[in-house]
């Protein structure tokens, strides 16, 4: 068999294969010192972005009170944050139902494609209860920074905290994010001074009801139940803690403010009259405050149960 | 013994929409084992259609094709091809071993065989150290040289050559011919295509001239082009006037 | 099977030493450490969010490299001509097409389970775990719903150019993600034309929520009844071999243009 070998190269001529090798040799050292580079760069973007992300969470904190759309959130997605807050509040209470969404009407209930995601993904009906409430406080984190100035959301955050979760420090930490962030709002007063009441920090409730009270209606209707109703349970906390330092007249003052807004409340007219009388109350303030932040827990968990349009 | 080529009545019509363009019109031909042949046509002649039938890639509107008795369109057909395409280009993240690894695979030849069958290949086609670079680094005539030896890694009794000097110097065109004459003298057929009139003239045995889809010459080299002429001009008489 | 397991490892190949993996593996490992990082108002030992966002994020990345490793195989040979050199050896279509699924498949389940990993180590990072049985049926019914989506994105080029395959493929399984899931709530309300749509939709698209299981992991519901991944694995070979057919259907036949040679 007759092998062919590489023609030499001629004397006088250039090698040229010789020099087209060399040339895509010295290309493919530049290719690869320009993939090395690219990773580097990687890298750099890699650190820079975990660094501006530990920086990001920090400085939350940090922030003044501001106008929300200088914060960062807003400069990136515009908006959009506020879809994505929402979408993590859902979320929040899909952890509260240990991961399932609520129940809504659907057609195609025999299918095999429901019957094996249900078996897949199961759906049960379950709340979270203590220690792993704290598994929906992420979301509630990540929807507050999208959304600073939603107060629900950071209402709910201290309930969590200072309920289920046993850290009411924690729960004043948030209430004071939520007052930095929302410095108008009456019912962040009121979360707080609810929480200093439970806490037995008469002083601070006392602050608390009264800045609430000093901004009520903020940026609400005066005129909605639920605006009455928040004002009614400030005047009541406030007027309680009066009666509980002996200052009858005040305590009166605010409960008759209550009648201006309810006028058919006979228990705060039985109140009144008998403070009027100089009589002692059958429940002592301390007890009464004591009831109705008790109600107020229970109004809430009883809350998490209600699913609009469930099936 | 069956023809290494035999191709009977093959038309190829191209439609699109509502205009038809006729590629190939019943182009006959009977290449029997052990020869170069040549097959040569001006640009939009029909040649590298008549190769795309042979290996399978389109269908022929009307007529037949056969590789060694078997019919082109079944796979198996393909198995002693090798088959280097008119502007070759290849897997560039590998490198020329890989890639004659990967094509000897795929014609299922065992390891030990594929190995000593590349390094058999390797020098034949001149690549020798550059074998283990990647083929993104390597030249245009180093590129045309690891297509053939992928096409020539099965050992193949038929070889199909599009245009196989195609853009290569001087150096890289002798290398070809040799390639070739080295195929004939092991009893290979090689079936191929040029523009190149003198490379045909040296290594042809047998010659065929397509001109717009139609045979218009075939014979053998020596006796198809008439005294005192060149092939040049000869291709030039009969493309011109069919 | 040796001819399509020698594509398959050429795609491996290829996608190594292009290095996407890579990127959206240190993409992902930058995600969650940031994750990690996150102040939850001084609350410790929480660790569920970070499974939930990891694993959404190792769905979304390996969509990614499924859809777009698979959506440029079939095209790139046909641009680069490499296309003819390969079918003119002893390669049939429809093993052409088996071979490129094949790597293309592996590798992005090889990159799912590197991301697995990263993502269960910072888990345990955090003093989280995962039960380990749920995990190896969550990656299971994971892989073969990248099995679906490259064999879709592959059925796609077949026909179309990268760029248009990958966005069909995207459109699809985009669809079959987000879309198919809430059909039934959809179906209560619709009627008419939208009812005639969305029906349509329902029973013609994959069903990819069948091989979700996310929420058993991060909710520890423990492992689904291997009788049941049983079933969905044969479903998910089934949609896979439909949509294969349809691809074989629709290249066996194709003329190849010159690509880019022209």
């Amino acid at each position: 068999m007759a092998c062919i070998q590489k023609q030499a190269v001629l004397p006088g001529q250039p090698d040229v294969t010789a020099t087209e090798t060399g040339n895509t040799m010295k290309q493919t050292e530049a290719r690869d010192l320009s993939a090395i580079r690219g990773w580097l760069m990687l890298i750099l973007l890699g650190v820079i972005s975990f660094s501006v992300s530990c920086w990001l969470s920090v400085s939350t904190w940090t922030l003044q009170a501001a106008d929300n759309r200088s914060s960062i959130a807003g400069m990136l997605l515009g908006e959009g944050r506020l879809a994505l807050s929402g979408h993590f509040y859902e979320l929040a209470d899909e952890y509260f139902h240990g991961g399932l969404e609520h129940q809504t009407k659907e057609a195609f209930r025999d299918s095999l494609f429901q019957k094996a995601a249900g078996e897949i993904s199961p759906r049960r009906h379950i709340h979270l209860s203590g220690a792993e409430t704290s598994e929906i406080i992420p979301w509630l984190r990540l929807a507050t920074m999208m959304n600073p100035s939603n107060v629900t959301i950071y209402l709910d955050t201290a309930y969590w905290l200072s309920s289920e979760s046993g850290r009411p420090d924690l729960a004043e930490q948030v209430l004071l994010e939520a007052q930095v962030r929302n410095p108008s709002s009456y019912k962040v007063q009121l979360e707080r001074g609810r929480l200093f009441l439970q806490e037995k920090r008469i002083k601070d409730a006392k602050q608390a009801f009264n800045a609430g009270l000093a901004l009520w209606p903020g940026e609400d209707k005066p005129d909605t139940f639920e605006a009455k109703d928040d004002k009614a349970s400030l005047l009541i906390y406030r007027a309680l803690i009066h009666e509980a330092e002996e200052e009858r007249q005040e305590a009166i003052t605010c409960l008759k403010g209550i009648l201006n807004l309810f006028p058919e409340r006979t228990s705060i007219k039985d109140r009144i009259k008998t403070l009027e009388e100089g009589k002692e109350p059958s429940l002592l303030a301390s007890q009464v405050w004591s009831d109705m932040l008790k109600k107020d827990v229970q109004t809430k968990s009883g809350d998490r149960c209600k699913h609009p349009g469930e099936e | 013994m069956d023809p290494a080529i035999e191709v009977k009545d093959l038309s190829v019509v191209f439609s699109s929409g509502n205009k038809e363009f006729t590629a190939l019109d019943g182009l006959n031909l009977s290449i029997p084992c052990g020869q170069v042949f040549g097959f040569l046509g001006p640009n939009g002649a029909g040649k590298t259609t008549t190769m795309h039938v042979l290996l399978g890639f389109i269908s022929a509107t009307r007529g037949e094709a056969r590789i060694f008795g078997t019919d082109v369109r079944e796979s198996i057909a393909r198995r002693r091809i090798g088959y280097l395409s008119e502007h070759p280009d290849t897997y560039r993240f590998l490198t020329g071993r890989e890639l004659l690894t990967m094509a000897g695979r795929l014609f299922l030849i065992g390891r030990r065989q594929l190995a000593s069958r590349i390094d058999e290949i390797l020098p034949l086609v001149g690549i020798g150290e550059a074998a283990n670079r990647k083929i993104a680094t390597y030249s245009r005539g180093m590129m045309q040289r690891i297509c053939l030896a992928q096409a020539l890694i099965n050992d193949p009794d038929l070889v199909i050559l599009d245009e196989p000097t195609g853009g290569l110097d001087p150096i890289g065109r002798m290398d070809i011919r040799k390639i070739i004459a080295d195929l004939k003298a092991r009893g290979k057929t090689v079936f191929f295509s040029s523009h190149e009139l003198s490379e045909v003239e040296l290594v042809c045995d047998h010659l065929a001239i397509l001109s717009k889809g139609r045979l218009v010459a075939q014979g053998p080299a020596s006796k198809i082009i008439p005294p005192g002429e060149s092939l040049e001009k000869y291709f030039m008489k009969v493309v011109n006037n069919p | 099977m040796t001819r399509i397991l020698t594509i398959a490892s050429t795609v491996w190949m290829e996608i190594i030493r292009k290095k996407d993996v890579y990127v959206l593996l240190i993409l992902l490992g930058t995600l969650l450490m940031a994750l990690v990082s996150l102040n939850v108002f001084g609350l410790g030992g929480t660790v569920k969010y970070v499974k939930d966002l990891g694993l959404l994020m190792a769905l979304i990345f390996s969509w990614i490299l499924g859809v777009n490793i698979s959506s440029r195989e079939l095209p790139s040979e046909e641009a680069q001509g490499t296309v003819f050199p390969l079918l003119a050896k002893p390669i049939t279509r429809a093993e052409l097409i088996c071979g490129k699924w094949l790597g293309t498949w592996s590798i992005a389940s090889a990159a799912t389970l590197l991301f697995y990993i990263l993502i269960t180590g910072v888990v345990q990072f955090k003093g989280g775990t995962f039960n380990l049985a749920a995990l190896l049926q969550a990656f299971i019914l994971h892989s073969l719903t990248l099995g679906i989506i490259c064999i879709i994105a592959i059925a796609f080029s077949t026909r179309m150019n990268q760029d248009a395959s990958a966005a069909m493929a995207y459109v699809v399984t985009g669809t079959a993600f987000f879309v198919v899931p809430r059909i039934p709530e959809l179906m209560a309300q619709a009627t008419g034309f939208s009812a005639n749509v969305l029906f349509l939709l329902y029973n013609l698209l994959p069903h990819f929520e069948v091989f979700d299981m996310r929420k058993r992991l991060v909710h520890d519901f423990g492992p689904a009844s291997w009788k049941m991944v049983l079933i969905v694995a044969c479903y998910g070979v089934l949609i896979s071999l439909v949509f294969f057919l349809a691809a074989w259907l629709a290249y066996r036949n194709k003329r190849f243009s010159r690509g880019n040679l022209m």
